[in-house]
This record gives structure tokens, C-alpha cells and sequence, in this order.
């Protein structure tokens, strides 16, 4: 099953390294080229979908988040189950990558 | 924040304030800063002075962001409340909201006291009586303590043209017991009263006459010294042995451990005790009262010599109980038994054409009528269930009324968010509140009142053999009865809130759903006044019989004299000329007894509830059959009359010289003397009757004397006295009349018998006024039990129609405040209400009213005398049940009248 746009460009997003919302939209920003655009609703909803979904976890203090930052930001980080949905997104998008290469290899659909 | 700052314009922020404030609370607590601050980020992305159209572009799409999450938000909460994300934490809430819903009905309920004293208290009586019921029928089922292997045990009864018996014929049951059948052992009993003659005087017992191996058919072992052996079933009086019962052993013998082979004198003969039954086994039957002494049946001269019990095949006395052998069943059992009946029936036709045997399994309950008592239980069961479903509807009806007058409360929680699964919950729970109140009263009254019913249940000697403990099964019970009523008072609230259009109805004064509930509702009130008049009738008509047969002229004066009745039958005197001697001396010897007035010997005096009957006619007619009168005879000696009081009219009464050998006299009532010789002068004239099993004879009618009472209370029979030295009987009479308070003369009147004979029983001397009183009890234990009854439909009748009136208000809130507003004054409301009531009841009160006529008249002879119809019983009862009704509905009708119109109409 597909993962959600936007929820893969999060897990992606934090793939990187724990950080709060803001970051996650700048870097999902830069890797999309500014053509996907997470407005904050959206982007802080899906961080609770994420979690309740375990995909995702919220940091506390003690877990090392950069204390230097903005302490009013929550931090979140993959969980192994959320790297293992991007793994396998990835390896669907790989197949869908491969499939339509192909196709257009051979110029038109049998 | 200052305006002046570049990244963070105040027009801006507002905006997204505002974008924010669509999104739930919770969301906003979490995520309310960060969302502004990217919000500000990406607004300043698009840099300081953007052209409108992105301006507007970037407005836009923030709003279709915020309000998009928003509907995912809603679904989310919608979802949650009913999706199980998490078994345990649903779980949790919903217990903790459980704990919240209880203290909610215990706050409820508390602030209304009325409403739950009354449901309580009316449930604790339905689940009470009901659990009483239980217990008393459960503790009777209990297996017969001290029999082993009770399921290969039987009784065998007696069947002849269709019909069962207990009894047998002694050689019927010498012949099927020699047959080889699937019964292993078959058992003969018989149970007599006996008298005991120990040191210090006699005492009545329960001997129970056995076959010897009545022991080893129950697989009882005698706790000390041996069972019978089969030798000793060869009589009569060869092998006079006894074994005693536990408590007879330890109250009556002393406990002696060495009472085996002391010796015991029964009815005259002399016995030696071989061995005591175990403390738990009182006798194959308990109920009927504990056994005393076991004697083998053919030991004893009654049974075995005077009347030759044992060789009469025509005869049926001996009752029959079985041991099947291992594996077999009674289906088996009777199949045999089958066939050696019908080689009987070959062999000795005269006497057993129609006889057979049938097995039963053994219970506590006897085997013959065993069927009928169950029948007669399951109906009391379904009755008793029945009141508690009336009560049940009666409690449902006051729920419903408070209910509905708390509709603004129901509807305000609905409106903060409580769900109508919570609220459906909320009424069961305290639907559960009520019942558990009302089934744990209910237990405590169900023990009191078995205990209550045990002490009235007639035989039960030395401690009761039931146990009435509360145990598991009774518990189980009372729990499953409380469960019921929880169900059936709660259901029908939670569902009627639990649909939206039924809550709306519910502000409808014609209520849709209401309607039907409505209806059957009046219908189960009606009725319940309408039992209660029956009930209460039956009751006042059986009081005013009771003090009709309390004024009435007993023609004799029971005060101050005492009775005592003797039987002789086992003392050997069997004749006058055997008694003779001992009447004599007992009455010298009482007469003597300072404050004795005058003694007498008769078999019975008026009112005694025993008596016996012949018929009597002129002698000089003896067959003008339209000449005989039944009458009522009682054998007297002299001075009868003048101890009971009954003045003698013409002639003399009985005299010392009425002995065997002089001419038989008799002496007549003034009623019979007017029926035979109406207008003629009686004295010298015959009669002609039979007393007793003797041939007619005739008897000179030498007195008449004024009419007394029979003696039962409920017949009007002329009356005969014959001598009771000339008609001797051995079941006799004694009287005394004292001058003053006879209570004090019932000691030296008991030393003064037993002084002449010591191995009479102790006998029981009765004052003449409570047997006058114990002959009217059967008519007060009707009222008695009728007015409890009574009040009981009473109460219940009252609860009914205060929720059907409640309820009926609580609905009409608007229509009686519209009324009010175009005039109606508040007087005129309280008729409004209160006859409604009345219209309510008057269905039933006119149907129970017509039954109870028709039960009158069907108890007719037991009224003595008052009308079936007496207005009076009717009028009263009448008026105390319309007087229950107003009062039930006062309370409803005084909040219906203190309505006030605006906000009656304001609030709907």
C-alpha cells in the first residue's frame, strides 16, 4: 500500500536526523524543489497521525535534542517501523520507477 | 510584537490567529505556536512586498490547510469515540465513566428520597418474597440427611383401579419382598404414636414400626450398638428390641453411653435398647417430624396380636421402601413389581384384582402427591414471580415519571456532549443501584421470613430439620431475581431516551411511543387495585365472621373450664368395666383439689372441631326416613351439663345410676326435641339411633337441654348426649370447672392423673376459651392471611397508580400550563388530576369488585351468617382503596397544580 505523499516526504524528511516542524517543511522544501508545499495544518496533523501510527516519536529533554534550539519545538525522530515503511515506499517507488522506465523503453504498452 | 516588525505584521498574525481558531482546543495547545511560526515563516518567504494575487493565493491555500485538518480532526473524534485503538484504555475510561455514572445515580437518587425509599423498599419485597420462596423450597429438596446412596433408594407404593397408595397389606409385602427383583431389599414401616413410661412419668413418642432391615435399606448404620437382626422380625413379642434416636438417647435417656441393653417400656411392654441412630438421621421422612424409637414391626401386640395386622391380606397399613440393586433403575423395578402383582392378583383375586405396585425414587418430599405439591410450588413460584414483574412495572413507572420531569436535565447533558450511550448507561446503572438495594433487603427478608413461615408451619418438633442459612444456590438466586429487575426497570427508560424522536416525543403531550407503554401501564394499575379490593373484601368478610362467631350463644360457658383429653386405648382399658375404676378414682381425686367447682367425663364438648355424628328418629318411627335427623352425639357422665353450663329445660341430665345395665338414656337438645315432637312433651319418649359402630337401639329420652354449638364453628346440628357409661369409648373427656382463675388448677390436675395411673402420658390440659378461639382459627388464618395479602396489593396498588399519575403529569407539563394560562385555577387542576385517577382505578375496582362477590359466595359456609355482598366490607374497602388512590396521586396532582404557566411554556 502507498504511503501518503506528504507522509513520505516527512519520514524522508527526518531520515535525515530528528528536528521540529519547521525544519521538516524547509527540508521537504529543498528535496522537493519547492514543488511540494506543507502548510502547517497539515504538517503538524500529519506528525500526530505519524506518531499515533508509530511511525514517528516525539523527543523529550532527556533524549538529547539540540538544546540550543528553540525549546517551544517539539522534535521528532523515526522509529525502526517508520525507516522500514520509508525502506519499503522507497523499494514500491523503485518497482514504479523500473516498470515506467520500460514501458517507455519499448515505446508503446503491449 | 511590535507593527514595526518586518517578519511578523499584525494583520498577519490575526489572520492566522483567527485560521487557528478553527482547529480543535487540543490541537491548538499542542501545536498553536509552531503553527504561527511557520505560518510567519512561509509568509515571509514570499518577501516583504508580494503582489496582491500571491498575496491572496497564499491567504487561500493557509485557510484550505487549516480547514481541511479540521474535517480530518472531526472524523478523527467521531472515530475515536467508537473505534477499540487500544483495548486496555478503553476499557479503563469506560470503567472510570462507569464509576462516575454510579456516583451520578447515588447523587441522583439520594436528593430523591421519596422516589428511591419507595422503589427500594418495593423491589426488596418482590426479590424478598420471591428468594423466601426459593430458600424455604430449596432447603425442602435438600436431600434426607443421613441416608447413603439415596439414589438406589425407593419408595414402592400401593396402586389399585388407577389410583396410588401409600399402604400395603403385610403379606402382599411378605410376598414381593421372597420374589428375586431388581429391588435388593425391600423395607416395611409404620409410624404410631406410642407412650414411653420412663422414671419419672410418661411421654408421648414417635415410634416408628420397622421391618428389621429398614436400616440397611436406608444405608444407615447405628452410631451405637448394633442394627436389627433378621431374626427379630419373627414375633410377636419374642425379641422385644428398640433402637433410639440421637436426641432421644441425649435428652430423654440422659445420654447415658451404656443406655444399650437398658430397658424402655412401651405401651405397656417391655423393651431393651440395642442401639442408637446416628445424630443426623431422624427418620426416612424429617418434615413430618423426627422419629423417637425404632421397633421391629412384628414385636408389637397392636400391630402383630390384638388386631392380626400381619396375616389379613385385606388389610393395608405397612408402608414400603426399597433398595435397588446396584445399577438397576426404578423403570426395572416396576417391571418386575408388574409381574409379581399380577401372579398376586391370580393367586388371591378377592383381594387384589386391582392391586398393583409402582416405584418412586425416594425424596424428601413424600412419593404419593409428590407431583401435586410440585405443581402446587411452581404455581406459587409463577405467582410470586408475577408480583415481582408488577412490582418491577410499578418501579418502571415512577422511573419514567422522573424521567420525563427530568427531561431539561437529560436534554442539557445531551447537549454538553454526553453521548446516548452514556446516558442509556446512566439509567441502567441506576436501575442496578435500586435493585441491588432492593435485592440485598430482599435477602434479609427472605431469611427473616422463611424463618417467619417455619415457626407457623404446624409439626416441627425439636428444632427446625430445615436449613434456612443463606448459602451459594439462594444467593445465585437472589442475585439472578436482582439482575431481572434491574433489566425490566431499566430497559424500557434507556430505550426511550436512547432514540432521538422518542426524547422529542417525549416534549409532545400526545407522545407517539408514550402512548402504548402508557396504556398497558393504567391497565397493570387498574388492576392492582382491583386484586387489592379482592383481597381486602375476602379479609373484612372473614374478620366480621370471626366476631359474629365470637358473640354468638354457645350454649355452654367456657370460662373457667379446663379440658383434658386421655386415651386409654393403650392403658388396657378397652371396656367400662376396665376404666371404671380409674374414672372413678381420677374424679374423686381432682374433685378434691382446692377450687375445683365440679368434674365431669365426656368424649367432646361443643366447639372442640372433633365430633361425632349419627342420625337419629322416633322410635316409634323408625322408617320415616323423612323423620331421621342427623345429629351431633356426645357421650357424657353426670354433672356434664351443670360444668359446661348448658341449662337443662325439662327432665334430668346424666346420673351415676345411667350404668351399662340400666335402661340407655339419652338427652336432647330443645331444637331436636321441637323437630320430633314438635309441641308435645318429649320427657319418657324413644329414640332411635346408633352410636358409634354399634347396632341401632333405643334410647329414652330422659332430659332436654338448650341448644349449644356444634363443634365446628361453620354447622348448626341438633344435639344427642348419650351415657358414657352406658357407651363407653377410650378416647375420653376430662372437664373441670374451676371457681375462679382455672389456670392455676392445670398442675394439680395433671399430678392427680398421673397419681392414679403413672404410665399415662403427661396429659395436656387446655382451657375450654382458647379451644373456643382455636375453633374459629381457620377463619382467621383466611383473614389473616388475606389482609397481609391485602396490604401488600395495597401498597403495590398505591405505587402503581402514583407513577401512572406521576408520569401522566410530568407529560402534560405544557397542557396543564396552557390551561392555566387561559384560566384554569389551580383547585381546578387538582380535580383534573385526581379524577383522572379515580378513572384511572374505577375499571379495576369494578371487575375486582364482581370477583370478589363471586369468591364470597363460593366461601359462603365459612361466613357464618355474613352476607357474601355485606355492604359494609364492600363500602369500607371501597373507600379505603379510592382514599389509597387519591393519596397516591396527591403528590403528582399538587406539582401539577403548583405549575407555573410561563415557565411551563418557556421551558418546552
Amino acid at each position: 500500500v502507498a504511503l501518503k505523499q506528504h507522509w513520505f516526504h516527512i519520514l524522508l524528511a527526518l531520515a535525515a536526523g530528528a528536528t521540529h516542524g519547521a525544519e521538516i517543511r524547509r527540508r521537504v522544501r529543498e528535496h522537493t524543489d519547492h514543488s511540494l508545499k506543507l502548510y502547517p495544518a497539515m504538517l503538524y496533523g500529519s506528525l500526530d497521525d505519524l506518531q499515533e501510527s508509530g511511525l514517528i516519536v516525539e523527543l523529550d529533554e532527556r533524549s538529547g535534542r539540540p538544546s540550543h534550539e528553540n525549546e517551544r519545538y517539539r522534535y521528532y525522530r523515526l522509529t525502526p517501523k517508520g525507516r522500514k515503511a520509508l525502506a519499503e515506499e522507497t523499494r514500491r517507488l523503485e518497482t514504479v520507477a523500473r516498470l515506467a522506465r520500460e514501458a517507455l523503453a519499448t515505446g508503446r504498452p503491449r | 510584537v511590535k507593527s514595526s516588525d518586518p517578519t511578523k505584521r499584525v494583520s498577519d498574525q490575526r489572520y492566522f490567529k483567527a485560521l487557528l481558531h478553527c482547529l480543535p482546543p487540543a490541537f491548538r495547545e499542542r501545536h498553536g505556536a509552531e503553527v504561527l511560526a511557520v505560518f510567519t515563516e512561509m509568509r515571509n518567504e514570499l518577501g516583504r512586498h508580494p503582489g496582491v494575487l500571491r498575496l491572496m493565493r497564499f491567504y487561500t491555500a493557509a485557510a484550505t490547510d487549516v480547514l481541511r485538518r479540521r474535517r480530518i480532526e472531526r472524523a478523527k473524534r467521531a472515530q475515536r469515540s467508537t473505534r477499540v485503538l487500544n483495548r486496555g484504555a478503553v476499557a479503563q475510561r469506560w470503567l472510570g465513566e462507569l464509576g462516575q455514572d454510579t456516583v451520578y445515580a447515588l447523587r441522583g437518587l439520594s436528593r430523591a428520597k421519596a422516589f428511591t425509599l419507595i422503589a427500594v423498599l418495593s423491589l426488596a419485597v418482590g426479590i424478598g418474597v420471591n428468594a423466601g420462596l426459593f430458600t424455604f423450597v430449596h432447603a425442602t429438596l435438600a436431600p434426607v440427611p443421613g441416608v447413603n446412596e439415596a439414589e438406589r433408594v425407593i419408595e414402592i407404593l400401593s396402586t389399585g383401579q388407577g389410583a396410588e397408595y401409600e399402604v400395603w397389606s403385610y403379606p402382599d409385602f411378605h410376598d414381593v419382598r421372597a420374589v428375586d427383583t431388581p429391588i435388593e431389599a425391600m423395607a416395611g414401616w409404620k409410624s404410631r404414636d406410642g407412650s414411653l413410661t420412663t422414671g419419672d412419668g410418661g411421654q408421648r413418642v414417635n415410634v416408628m414400626y420397622v421391618s428389621s432391615n429398614y436400616f440397611r435399606v436406608l444405608g444407615v448404620v447405628p452410631s451405637r450398638g448394633r442394627d436389627f437382626l433378621p431374626s427379630e422380625d419373627v414375633g410377636p413379642g419374642e425379641h422385644p428390641v428398640a433402637i433410639v434416636s440421637h436426641a432421644m438417647w441425649q435428652s430423654r435417656l440422659a445420654g447415658d453411653s451404656d443406655i444399650i441393653g437398658e430397658t424402655i417400656t412401651l405401651n405397656r411392654a417391655t423393651y431393651s435398647v440395642i442401639g442408637a441412630a446416628p445424630e443426623e438421621f431422624t427418620g426416612h421422612r424429617p418434615l413430618q417430624g423426627g422419629v423417637d424409637l425404632w421397633v421391629p414391626l412384628t414385636q408389637d401386640n397392636w400391630i402383630a396380636g390384638e388386631n392380626n395386622y400381619l396375616t389379613d391380606r385385606g388389610v393395608r397399613w405397612l408402608r414400603v421402601l426399597g433398595r435397588l440393586r446396584a445399577g438397576a433403575t426404578v423403570g426395572e423395578a416396576n417391571a418386575a413389581l408388574q409381574t409379581v402383582f399380577a401372579r398376586l392378583a391370580r393367586e388371591y383375586p378377592e383381594t387384589n384384582e386391582t392391586r398393583a405396585a409402582r416405584a418412586f425414587p425416594f425424596g424428601s418430599i413424600p412419593a404419593l402427591g409428590r407431583a401435586t405439591s410440585m405443581m402446587g410450588v411452581l404455581g406459587l413460584f409463577a405467582l410470586l414471580g408475577l408480583v415481582l414483574l408488577i412490582i418491577c412495572g410499578n418501579v418502571t413507572g415512577m422511573v419514567l415519571a422522573r424521567s420525563a420531569s427530568r427531561e431539561r436535565e437529560i436534554s442539557v447533558r445531551m447537549a454538553l456532549g454526553s453521548g446516548r450511550g452514556r446516558l442509556v448507561r446512566l439509567l441502567m446503572v441506576e436501575a442496578l443501584v435500586l435493585s441491588l438495594a432492593g435485592g440485598a433487603l430482599g435477602v434479609m427478608l427472605a431469611f427473616w421470613g422463611s424463618a417467619g413461615l417455619m415457626m407457623i408451619m404446624p409439626p416441627m418438633p425439636d428444632g427446625s430439620p430445615l436449613n434456612l442459612r443463606p448459602d451459594f444456590p439462594i444467593l445465585a438466586y437472589s442475585l439472578g431475581l436482582t439482575l431481572v429487575a434491574t433489566l425490566a426497570v431499566g430497559l424500557i427508560p434507556a430505550i426511550r431516551f436512547s432514540r432521538p424522536e422518542l426524547v422529542s416525543s417525549l416534549k409532545d403531550d400526545t407522545g407517539g411511543g408514550g402512548r402504548r407503554v402508557g396504556r398497558i401501564h393504567r391497565m397493570a394499575a387498574s388492576a392492582q387495585t382491583g386484586v387489592a379490593l379482592i383481597l381486602l373484601i375476602l379479609c373484612s368478610l372473614s374478620f366480621r365472621a370471626v366476631r359474629v362467631m365470637d358473640r354468638r350463644d354457645f350454649g355452654f360457658e367456657p370460662h373457667n373450664l379446663l379440658t383434658t383429653r386421655i386415651d386409654l386405648s393403650q392403658q388396657g382399658y378397652q371396656s367400662m368395666e376396665q376404666a371404671g375404676a380409674f374414672l372413678d378414682h381420677v374424679t374423686v381425686s381432682i374433685a378434691a383439689i382446692p377450687g375445683v367447682q365440679t368434674v365431669s367425663l365426656s368424649d367432646g364438648i361443643p366447639l372442640d372441631l372433633v365430633g361425632n355424628y349419627t342420625s337419629v328418629s322416633r322410635a316409634d318411627r323408625p322408617d320415616e326416613t323423612a323423620g331421621r335427623v342427623l345429629v351431633e352425639f356426645t357421650r357424657a357422665t353426670e354433672g356434664f351439663f351443670g360444668t359446661i353450663g348448658t341449662p337443662i329445660l325439662q327432665g334430668r341430665g346424666f346420673e351415676a345410676r345411667d350404668v351399662a345395665a340400666s335402661r340407655p338414656v339419652a338427652v336432647i337438645t330443645r331444637s331436636l326435641a321441637d323437630r320430633l315432637w314438635p309441641g308435645e312433651d318429649v320427657l319418657g319418649r324413644q329414640i332411635r339411633s346408633s352410636v358409634s359402630t354399634d347396632p341401632a337401639k333405643e334410647f329414652t329420652v330422659v332430659g332436654v337441654v338448650g341448644d349449644v354449638a356444634s363443634s365446628r364453628p361453620t354447622e348448626h346440628q341438633p344435639h344427642t348426649f348419650v351415657g358414657l357409661r352406658q357407651n363407653y369409648s377410650p378416647r375420653i373427656m376430662l372437664l373441670v370447672k374451676g371457681t375462679a382463675d382455672a389456670s392455676v388448677l392445670i398442675r394439680p390436675i395433671q399430678a392427680a392423673i398421673l397419681d392414679v395411673d403413672p404410665r399415662l402420658p403427661v396429659p395436656q390440659v387446655i382451657t375450654s376459651e382458647s379451644l373456643v378461639t382455636r375453633s374459629t382459627e381457620g377463619q382467621r388464618a383466611t383473614a389473616e392471611v388475606a389482609a397481609g395479602f391485602g396490604l401488600l396489593a395495597l401498597l403495590l396498588a398505591g405505587i402503581g397508580v402514583y407513577g401512572v399519575v406521576a408520569f401522566a403529569v410530568a407529560n402534560r407539563r405544557r397542557e396543564i400550563g396552557v390551561r392555566m394560562a387561559l384560566g384554569a385555577t389551580r383547585g381546578r387542576v387538582l380535580l383534573t388530576v385526581l379524577l383522572d385517577a379515580v378513572r384511572l382505578a374505577l375499571p379495576g375496582l369494578v371487575v375486582g369488585g364482581l370477583l370478589a362477590v363471586a369468591a364470597g359466595f363460593g366461601m359462603r359456609s365459612t361466613l357464618l351468617g355474613v352476607s357474601p355482598m355485606d355492604p359494609i366490607s364492600f363500602g369500607s374497602v371501597a373507600a379505603i382503596l379510592l382514599s389509597i388512590v387519591l393519596l397516591a396521586s396527591l403528590v403528582p396532582a399538587r406539582r401539577a397544580s403548583s405549575i407555573d404557566p410561563m415557565n411551563a411554556l418557556r421551558s418546552e
